[in-house]
C-alpha cells in the first residue's frame, strides 16, 4: 500500500528554493528530483519510509517520514568536502585547508576499482604532477612513478614508499646480462611496491612538495608515496569481504608493417634472408627456406599481414581478496589473504606471475596505552620473457619475432622440431626460431617477503603522546635463468649462413635486502589561547638498509638440458656485494593554526649519514608552509558563486645522500672489455686486480633539493566546481654524479657534487558535476601538468654527461636543455640547408659532432576521468593524454634494418636522389670540401642517385649513419587508460541475503591507444632501461604492451 | 657510540690495496686487449690480410676508412685507464718497496703501449697522463709523438739501470704473463722495444735512430731470441685470445665477418705459401677471397658461405714482439749498416721463425736478394714481416711498417684487373677517403676530446701521416 508524499526544499542559508535535489526512499530505487520551486512529490511505502534529500554542495539529510504527509527540509552546506583528510608526513592525517602545499589522496575504491595487479597502476592519469608508466605488456612488469619530473642526474628519481608510517624497499627486480643498464638480456620482476595487494590499501598519499616532505629528510626528495592499509575499526562488528575478478589481455599495440615487398635483400628474392627486402609480393607460390632432404617447402608470395598477431595468445589474470575485519570495543584485527595469478600473452608459461599475499593488523587501546601492528608476508613466483639484446648464445623473443620477412608465417614455426624449423635448417642463420628461443631459454624467479611494524602510544598527558613505532622489511629473491646450449650440423646451411653454436650458459642469483626503522615521536596538541592551536612533533629516527647479492654463472655446458651450476667443465664465474648504510636523524615539527583559517608549519630535519665523509655527514632540511582559508575570514567581499577559497605557500629543503662507498677508490677483479665480450681472470691459475676506473671523493656533500611552490584551492558553485592549482620551482643543486673524465687521467669518472637541475611547472585540477538529477549524476575530474625540465649548469669544462647510448644515438645531460636529451649523426650540411652527399654513392655525409635530435620531456601531461551513476549503475571512463617527447625505439630500428617498417617504402624502393642534396667541391684535391672566404662549404648540385643496391643500406645506420635519427619517434599518447561499468545490487533486493553488499563490474584497461603518425611501431611507454631516468631513453626489443578486460565482484559479508 | 654506528662505509667487496703481482696481469692483458683485439682487427683490414663479409656489416666502417671519433673511444680508454694506469701503480708501488723486476716489467709494456699510441695518434697524454687520482690533474696535456719517444727511451734505459735481478723471479712467477717471471728476456725485451722505437724514426730523425741503435749495439745488448707474448689463454668463455673471444664468440652474432681478403691471400696463393691454410678456413667450396672493401656486393652474386673466412684460435697468444720480428729489425739494423751480424741470415732466421710460429714448412720459399739493391732488400725484409704478421698475430705492427717504409706496394691497377701484382694493396672499393688516400693514423676519439679541454679539438684527418711517416 503506497501514498504520496509531498514537500519543498530550501537552502539552509538564504531560505531560496532548491531546484533539482534528489529525494529517494532509502534502500529503494524509488526517488525523484524537487521542481523549480524546490517542490516535490514522491509516492512511499505506507511505514517505515525514511527520505534521502541530496545535492551537490550541501550536506544530505535523511527524514523518516512517519505519519507525515508533508515533509519540508533545508540543506546546509557540505563543508565534509572540502576537509578531505590527507594522511602527511609521519603518517599524520590533517585536514585539506590546513596544508601550504599540493597534496592529495586517493582512496581505496580508485584504486581497486579497474582491477589493476599493481597499485599504482590504477592511479594513472588520476593526479596532477604524478606521471605513471609500466615498463611493458609483461605480467607483473615494473611501475615507474616519477613525481613532478626527473632531478637527480645520477642518482635515485623514485619517491620513497611508506607503509602505515614506516618505509619499505621499492627496489627494482630488473636483471640483465651485461653491466647496468646495458641492454643485453634484460628481465623485469616488477619494483617491490608492486608487492602490494591493492586490495589491502585504504588510501595513498601522494606528497610532492619539498615542504611537504622535508620530515624525511635525506630519502625525500624525490617526494613520498603514503600508503595507508585497510584496519579493522574498533567496536564494529565482524564483517568479511570478498574480492574476485578474472580478466584477458590481449596485445595493445603491435608494430604497424609493410605489406608490399616480401623476403630477400636489395631488391632479389633470397631464401635465407631474415628481411623484407625482396621483390614486391606477388602473390604467387613459390619455393623458399633450405633445402632438406632434397626437398623444399612452397608457399604464396603474399603478405602474412597479421603474422605478429597471431603469434600471441590470451592473457589471463585472477584476483581474488579476502579480508576479515572487524573489533571489540578496545582492540580492532584484519586480517586478509590475496592472490594474483596471471599468463601473458607469449604462448607457454614463460610469461607468468603469482603474488600470494597474507596480511595481519591488530589494535588495542587502553586508558593511556595503546598498540598497533601490521605484518604482511608477500611471495611471487614468476617467469618473464627475456627482453633486450641477445647474448651468450641466448637470443631474445622479440627480436626474432620482428626480423621475419613479412611473407612468412610465424605460427607455422611452431613445430620446433619439424625438419624445416628446427636450429640446422630454419630459413635464415640471421634469426632464430622464435618459438625454439621460447622454449629452449628461460627463466624462475622466486621472492619471499615479511614487512610490518610494530607501534605503541602512551598518553603522557591529555596533550601530549609519546610514540615508538620501529619496522623492517625483508626480503629474498633467487633467479635461475638458463640458455640452452646446441651444436649446429656440420653441413647445416643455418651454420654456413652466419649462424653460431649457443655455449648454453646458467645463471644463478641470490638477492636479499633488509630495511629496518625505528621511530621515536614527541606530539603534542595545544590550545595556545582561544584562536590560536599548536600541534608539536619531536622525532628521532634510525634507518638502516643491507643487502647481498650472490652471483654464480656458468657457460659451456656439458649435459644439454641440464641447468645446475655444476654442468661445465669451466669453473663458475661468482660474485658477491654486499652493501651496508645508516642514518639517523632528528625532526621537529610546529603547527600553528589560529581560527581555522591561517595555518602555518614549521619543519626542520637533521640527518647523519654512514655513506658521506665521516666528519661532514650531517645535514640540516628545513621546511615551512602557510595556508590561508581567505573565504572564511570575509565571505561577504566575495562574490557569491565562490564558496571556498585558500591561498597556500611552501619552501622546503630535502636530500639524497651519496651511494655506499662513493667516497674510496678500490680495485676491482681484472675484467678486460674487448667492445665486444670480455677477458676475465682468473685465467690460467692466475688472478688479477686492476684499479677501478672511478676515482672515489672525500668531499661529497648530499645532493639538495630546494623547493617552493604556491598555490590556491577554490570552489565556485557550492563546490560544484573546484579548482585547484599549484606551481612549483624545484632546483637541485650539488649533485651526486659519476662524472665521466677523460681517460687519460688514468681514470673514466669521478663521483662528484656538481651540477644543477631545475623543474618548475604548473599542477591543475578541475572537478566537477556538470550535471546531476535525481537518477543521474556525472562527475569528471580533470589533471593537467606541464613540468619544465632543465639541466641550469654542469661543470666548467664539462660538456655533456652521456646517460646512455644505443648504437650511435646518446642521451645525455646538456646545459641549458631538459635532463635527457638525444644526440645522433648529423648530417653535413652547407650554408643554404642542403645536405652534402658522398659524390660517388649519394649516401649524406656526416657532421664530426653528434648534433641535439629531440627531447625526452612531454609538453604536458593531462588525464580525464569521467563518472556517470544512474540508478546504482556506475561508469567510469580515464583517458590519460602525453604530449611531446621522442623516444629510442629498437623495435623501430630493426624492423627497420630489415625492411618491415612503412617507412622503407619510401620513393617505392626505387633509385632516387637523396631530398634537398648537394655534393662539396674538392678543387684542389686535399681530401677536404672545399671553403669560400667566409668558411662556407663550396657545393654543387648533386646528381648521383641511391641505387637499387643500396636502398636497404641507405635504411641502415652502418651505411648511413644520419638515418639513426629515424628510430627516435613521437612519444605522445592517448590512452583510455580505464573503463569500469559497475552494478551495486540494492539494499532492499539483498536484504534477505547474507550479503551485505554485492558488487558486480566489467572491466578494461588500456582498451585503446591513440599515436601520432610518426609512431606505428610501439607503446611509446615501454621501456627496457630499468625504473629510473635512463628508462626515458625507449625501448629495446620489449614486446608489445596489453589491453585486459573482464569481470570483477565484490562481496560483503 | 654514534661514530660507530655509522662507520660502515668501507667497501666490503673490493680491496683497496693489492700486491704488484696480482696488478700487472690486469695491465697486461689490457695492453693485449688493444694490439690483439680491436687493433688486431684494424690492422688486420688495413694489412688486408682481411675484408668485411658481403652478408654482414660488422666493421664496414673500418674496410671503408669510415673511421668516426667515437669508433676507437673503448680502446682509448682501456689503454690509459686501464694498462697506463696499472703500469704506473704497479711502478709506484714496485719503487716504494724496491722491487726492481717488477718496475722493469711495468716500465717496458708502458713504453710498449704508450709506442702504440703514438704511432696510431701522433699527439697523446704522456707525462701528465694517470695523475687524476695523485694530482688531481683531469685534463692532461698532450705531447709531440716525438718528445714521446725521446721519453720512453729515457724511461727504459733509467729501469734498466736499476738493479735488475738475474735468472728467474720466483714472486712475480705468474703474474708475469709474458715471461713468467725471467728477467733475462724482460732485458731483451727491453732491448728489442728501444731497436723497434728507433727503427721507426729512421727516416724522420735518421741521425737519432743510427745513434741510439748503434749506441745499442756498442753496449753489447741482447734481443729476443723468443717471442715476448701472452700464451696463457685457454677455450674457456672470456679466457680466450681477445680476437677470437670478441670476433668468434656468440659476443658478436656472427663470425663470420672477417673474411679472406684478395690482396695477401693472392700472395700466399702465388708463392705457394702453406700458410694460406693457417691463416683461412676454406669457404663451402675451398679456399677463395674476395677483393678488399666490396662488401656491398649482393648476396646473390657473391655468396657469402663460399667465401674463405679468417681462422682465429682460440688459445693463440698475443704477440707484443715475435721472435721473427726482433730478427727482422735486427735485419733491417744490419742492411743499414747500424747493427753487426748478416742481413741475410737475420732476415733467414726472422721467415724460418714466422713459419715455424704459424706451424708451417718453409720449404725454400722467401730467398733474400743478396744482389739486389738496398730497396729490393728492406722490400723483402718488410714484405717477409707483414707476412709473418699475418691472421690474428701483428696486423696493427704491419699496418704501421707499411707507413713507415712504404711496403708492400700499393697496386696501380685494380685488383681484378689482369695487370695486378697479387700482394700488391689495393685501394678498398669502396672506400670513401678522399684522393683515395690510405688512412695512416685514427682520429683522436671523442670521449676525451669532448671531456679534456686540453685535447686538440680540431680533428686531423685519418690520412695525415704521423710525425715518423714521412718516407
Amino acid at each position: 500500500q503506497n501514498r504520496a508524499v509531498s514537500g519543498r526544499v530550501t537552502e539552509a542559508e538564504t531560505g531560496q528554493p532548491l531546484p533539482g535535489v534528489s529525494v529517494v526512499v532509502k534502500g529503494t530505487t524509488i526517488g525523484t528530483a524537487t521542481d523549480g520551486d524546490g517542490s516535490y512529490t514522491i509516492n512511499i511505502p505506507a511505514t517505515g519510509a525514511t527520505l534521502q534529500f541530496r545535492f551537490i554542495g550541501y550536506a544530505s539529510v535523511e527524514k523518516v517520514v512517519g505519519e507525515a504527509s508533508t515533509v519540508d527540509v533545508a540543506l546546509g552546506s557540505d563543508t565534509k568536502q572540502l576537509q578531505e583528510v590527507i594522511v602527511t608526513a609521519l603518517g599524520v592525517e590533517r585536514e585539506e585547508k590546513s596544508l601550504g602545499y599540493a597534496a592529495s589522496t586517493v582512496q581505496a575504491a580508485e584504486i581497486t576499482k579497474a582491477r589493476a595487479s599493481s597499485p599504482m597502476n590504477a592511479l594513472q592519469g588520476k593526479v596532477a604532477g604524478v606521471n605513471i608508466s609500466t615498463a611493458s605488456g609483461a605480467p607483473g612488469a615494473s611501475t615507474k612513478v616519477i613525481l613532478r619530473g626527473y632531478s637527480s642526474i645520477g642518482g635515485n628519481n623514485n619517491p620513497l614508499y611508506v607503509v602505515d608510517g614506516v618505509p619499505i624497499d621499492n627496489g627494482a627486480g630488473n636483471f640483465q646480462a651485461g653491466k647496468e643498464g646495458s641492454v643485453d638480456r634484460t628481465q623485469d620482476f616488477g619494483n617491490r611496491a608492486n608487492d602490494i595487494n591493492p586490495d589491502d590499501i585504504a588510501s595513498i598519499s601522494i606528497l610532492k612538495g619539498a615542504s611537504a616532505t622535508s620530515l624525511y629528510g635525506s630519502r625525500a626528495a624525490n617526494g613520498v608515496i603514503l600508503i595507508t592499509t585497510k584496519k579493522g575499526k574498533v567496536g564494529e562488528k565482524l564483517s568479511v569481504d570478498f574480492t574476485t575478478s578474472a580478466t584477458v589481455s590481449a596485445p595493445a599495440f603491435l608494430p604497424q608493417l609493410q605489406n608490399t615487398f616480401g623476403q630477400g635483400w636489395s631488391g632479389e628474392f633470397l631464401t635465407n634472408e631474415n628481411g623484407s627486402w625482396g621483390p614486391k609480393l606477388h602473390g604467387k607460390e613459390h619455393l623458399w627456406g633450405n633445402v632438406v632432404d632434397n626437398s623444399q617447402q612452397l608457399k604464396l608470395f603474399k603478405a602474412q599481414e597479421s603474422n605478429l598477431r597471431d603469434f600471441y595468445e590470451t592473457g589471463t589474470s585472477f584476483l581474488n581478496t579476502l579480508a576479515i575485519s572487524g573489533g571489540t570495543e578496545k582492540s580492532s584485527y584484519y586480517l586478509s589473504y590475496g592472490n594474483a595469478t596471471e599468463d601473458g600473452i607469449v604462448p607457454t608459461d614463460a610469461d607468468s606471475y603469482k603474488r600470494n599475499t597474507l596480511s595481519f593488523r591488530g589494535s588495542t587501546q587502553g586508558k593511556r596505552l595503546s598498540a598497533s601492528s601490521s605484518i604482511n608476508f608477500a611471495r611471487k613466483d614468476a617467469s618473464v620473457v627475456t627482453t633486450g639484446q641477445g647474448d651468450g648464445g641466448g637470443a631474445t623473443l622479440f627480436q626474432e619475432l620482428i626480423q621475419i620477412p613479412r611473407d612468412i608465417s610465424i605460427v607455422d614455426f611452431k613445430d620446433i622440431h619439424n625438419k624445416f624449423n628446427n636450429l640446422d635448417n630454419f630459413f635464415t642463420g640471421y634469426a632464430q626460431n622464435p618459438y625454439y628461443v621460447l622454449s629452449a631459454n628461460g627463466n624462475d624467479y622466486e621472492e619471499n617477503r615479511i614487512y610490518g611494524n610494530v607501534s605503541i602510544n602512551y598518553k603522557l598527558r591529555d596533550w601530549l603522546t609519546a610514540t615508538a613505532r620501529g619496522g623492517g622489511d625483508i626480503s629474498n629473491g633467487q633467479l635461475k635463468d638458463w640458455i640452452a646450449a646446441y651444436t649446429l650440423a656440420e653441413d647445416s646451411p643455418v651454420l654456413a649462413g652466419g649462424g653460431t653454436n649457443s655455449p648454453g650458459r646458467v645463471n644463478e642469483r641470490t638477492r636479499f635486502a633488509r630495511e629496518l626503522n625505528a621511530d621515536f615521536i614527541l606530539s603534542s596538541n595545544n590550545d595556545l589561547t582561544e584562536d590560536l592551536h599548536l600541534n608539536g612533533i619531536l622525532g628521532y629516527n634510525v634507518n638502516e638498509r643491507y643487502s647481498k647479492e650472490n652471483f654464480a654463472y656458468i657457460t659451456n655446458l656439458s649435459i644439454p638440458g641440464y641447468y645446475n651450476l655444476s654442468n661445465s667443465s669451466d669453473p663458475a664465474t661468482v660474485s658477491t656485494t654486499e652493501s651496508l648504510r645508516r642514518l639517523y636523524g632528528a625532526y621537529a615539527q610546529a603547527e600553528f593554526s589560529y581560527r581555522d583559517y591561517l595555518f602555518l608549519s614549521l619543519n626542520a630535519r637533521n640527518d647523519w649519514s654512514s655513506t658521506l665523509p665521516k666528519n661532514n655527514n650531517s645535514f640540516f632540511y628545513p621546511g615551512v608552509n602557510t595556508s590561508f582559508v581567505f573565504s572564511e575570514v570575509f565571505p561577504e567581499f566575495l562574490p557569491s558563486v565562490l564558496s571556498y577559497g585558500k591561498l597556500r605557500a611552501a619552501w622546503g629543503q630535502t636530500g639524497n645522500d651519496a651511494e655506499p662507498y662513493s667516497i674510496s677508490s678500490v680495485l676491482i677483479p681484472g675484467d678486460i672489455g674487448l667492445g665486444f665480450g670480455n677477458i676475465l681472470f682468473p685465467i690460467d691459475g692466475r688472478n688479477a686486480y686492476e684499479l677501478d676506473n672511478k676515482i672515489g671523493n672525500g668531499l661529497l656533500q648530499p645532493e639538495i633539493t630546494s623547493e617552493y611552490e604556491v598555490g590556491a584551492s577554490l570552489s565556485f558553485l557550492r563546490n560544484r566546481i573546484n579548482v585547484d592549482v599549484a606551481y612549483y620551482n624545484r632546483t637541485t643543486t650539488d649533485q651526486i654524479l659519476e662524472v665521466p673524465i677523460a681517460a687519460s687521467s688514468g681514470y673514466t669518472t669521478q663521483v662528484m657534487n656538481i651540477g644543477k637541475v631545475e623543474n618548475k611547472g604548473l599542477e591543475l585540477l578541475l572537478s566537477a558535476t556538470p550535471l546531476q538529477t535525481n537518477d543521474f549524476r556525472w562527475d569528471v575530474r580533470y589533471t593537467f601538468s606541464n613540468n619544465r625540465n632543465k639541466v641550469l649548469k654542469l661543470r666548467d669544462g664539462l660538456e655533456q654527461v652521456l646517460l646512455s647510448d644505443n648504437y650511435d644515438t646518446d642521451f645525455v645531460a646538456i646545459e641549458g636543455q631538459p635532463l635527457g636529451v638525444f644526440k645522433g649523426p648529423g648530417y653535413l650540411k652547407d650554408a643554404e640547408g642542403h645536405i652534402i652527399v658522398n659524390e660517388s654513392t649519394g649516401f649524406p655525409l656526416q657532421t664530426t659532432q653528434k648534433e641535439i635530435l629531440g627531447n625526452a620531456q612531454a609538453k604536458y601531461l593531462m588525464g580525464l576521468y569521467n563518472t556517470f551513476d544512474y540508478k546504482g549503475v556506475n561508469l567510469s571512463v580515464g583517458l590519460d593524454y602525453r604530449q611531446g617527447g621522442l623516444f629510442y625505439s629498437y623495435t623501430q630500428r630493426l624492423t627497420q634494418f630489415v625492411g618491415n617498417t612503412t617507412n622503407t617504402l619510401y620513393n617505392d624502393r626505387q633509385p632516387f636522389i637523396v631530398p634537398n642534396s648537394v655534393v662539396g667541391v674538392d678543387a684542389d684535391g686535399d681530401g677536404k670540401i672545399d671553403q669560400d672566404e667566409n668558411g662556407n662549404l663550396i657545393t654543387r648540385e648533386n646528381t648521383t642517385a641511391i641505387d637499387m643496391e643500396n636502398v636497404a643500406n641507405y635504411w641502415n645506420d652502418s651505411y648511413n649513419p644520419p638515418v639513426e635519427r629515424e628510430h627516435l619517434r613521437d612519444r605522445s599518447f592517448v590512452k583510455l587508460r580505464e573503463v569500469v561499468l559497475g552494478y551495486s545490487l540494492p539494499s532492499a533486493l539483498i536484504a534477505k541475503t547474507p550479503f551485505s553488499s554485492v558488487n558486480i563490474s566489467l572491466v578494461g584497461r588500456n582498451l585503446l591507444m591513440w599515436t601520432p603518425e610518426n609512431n606505428n611501431i610501439i607503446d611509446p611507454e615501454s621501456t627496457t632501461f630499468g625504473n629510473d631516468l635512463t628508462s626515458e631513453v625507449g625501448e629495446f626489443a620489449s614486446g608489445p604492451t596489453t589491453r585486459s578486460f573482464g569481470v570483477s565482484l565484490k562481496v560483503g559479508f | 657510540c654514534d661514530k660507530e654506528f655509522l662507520d660502515v662505509n668501507e667497501d666490503p667487496n673490493n680491496p683497496v690495496v693489492a700486491p704488484v703481482e696480482y696488478v700487472l696481469p690486469a695491465a697486461i692483458t689490457s695492453t693485449a686487449s688493444a694490439v690483439g683485439g680491436e687493433y688486431a682487427i684494424l690492422g688486420g683490414i688495413w694489412s688486408q690480410y682481411y675484408t668485411q663479409n658481403n652478408g654482414s656489416s660488422q666493421y664496414i666502417s673500418i674496410d671503408q676508412f669510415n673511421i668516426q671519433p667515437t669508433s676507437f673511444n673503448n680502446r682509448w680508454t682501456e689503454q690509459y685507464a686501464g694498462a697506463l694506469n696499472d703500469y704506473r701503480f704497479v711502478k709506484e708501488k714496485a719503487a716504494a718497496a724496491k722491487e726492481w723486476n717488477a718496475y722493469l716489467m711495468a716500465t717496458v709494456m708502458e713504453a710498449y703501449n704508450y709506442q702504440v699510441l703514438v704511432d696510431l695518434y701522433d699527439r697523446i697524454p704522456f707525462d701528465e697522463a694517470g695523475q687524476g687520482e695523485t694530482k688531481q690533474n683531469l685534463s692532461p696535456a698532450f705531447r709531440d709523438g716525438q718528445a714521446v719517444y725521446d721519453s720512453l727511451v729515457v724511461r727504459i734505459d733509467k729501469a734498466l739501470a736499476l738493479p735488475v735481478s738475474g735468472g728467474v723471479d720466483a714472486k712475480l712467477g705468474k703474474g708475469d704473463v709474458v715471461f713468467n717471471g725471467d728477467m733475462q728476456q724482460w732485458v731483451r725485451f727491453a732491448n728489442t722495444l728501444k731497436l723497434k722505437i728507433y727503427m721507426r724514426q729512421v727516416y724522420a730523425r735518421p741521425q737519432v735512430a743510427e745513434a741510439g741503435i748503434k749506441a745499442l749495439y756498442a753496449s753489447g745488448a741482447e734481443f729476443l731470441d723468443e717471442a715476448a707474448d701472452m700464451a696463457i689463454f685457454t677455450d674457456a668463455t672470456s679466457k680466450r685470445n681477445p680476437l677470437y673471444e670478441m670476433d668468434q664468440t656468440t659476443a658478436l652474432n656472427s663470425n663470420q665477418n672477417l673474411k679472406a681478403s684478395n690482396t695477401f691471400f693472392s700472395f700466399l696463393q702465388v708463392n705457394n705459401d702453406p700458410r694460406l691454410d693457417k691463416v683461412y678456413l676454406p669457404g663451402s667450396g675451398g679456399q677463395k677471397a674476395m677483393v678488399q672493401g666490396t662488401s656491398g656486393i649482393s648476396t646473390s652474386q657473391l655468396v657469402p658461405a663460399t667465401v674463405s673466412r679468417a681462422l682465429i684460435l682460440p688459445t693463440a697468444p698475443v704477440y707484443f714482439i715475435s721472435e721473427a720480428e726482433s730478427y727482422f729489425l735486427q735485419a733491417e739494423a744490419a742492411l743499414r749498416g747500424f747493427g753487426t751480424g748478416d742481413a741475410a741470415a737475420l732476415y733467414s732466421k726472422g721467415v724460418d721463425a714466422a713459419f715455424e710460429q704459424i706451424g708451417s714448412e718453409r720449404m725454400n720459399l722467401y730467398p733474400y736478394p743478396a744482389n739486389g739493391s738496398f730497396e729490393d732488400r728492406l722490400e723483402t725484409i718488410i714484405v717477409q714481416k707483414w707476412a709473418s704478421f699475418a691472421g690474428t698475430y701483428q696486423g696493427l705492427e704491419a699496418f704501421l711498417e707499411r707507413n713507415r717504409t712504404g711496403y708492400p706496394e700499393t697496386s696501380e691497377v685494380a685488383a681484378t684487373n689482369a695487370a695486378y701484382q697479387p700482394g700488391e694493396f689495393t685501394y678498398p672499393v669502396e672506400g670513401i677517403t678522399s684522393g683515395k688516400l690510405f688512412p695512416t693514423r685514427l682520429p683522436w676519439p671523442q670521449d676525451e676530446v669532448q671531456r679534456n679541454p686540453n685535447a686538440p679539438q680540431t680533428p686531423e684527418p685519418i690520412t695525415k701521416p704521423v710525425w715518423w711517416d714521412v718516407k
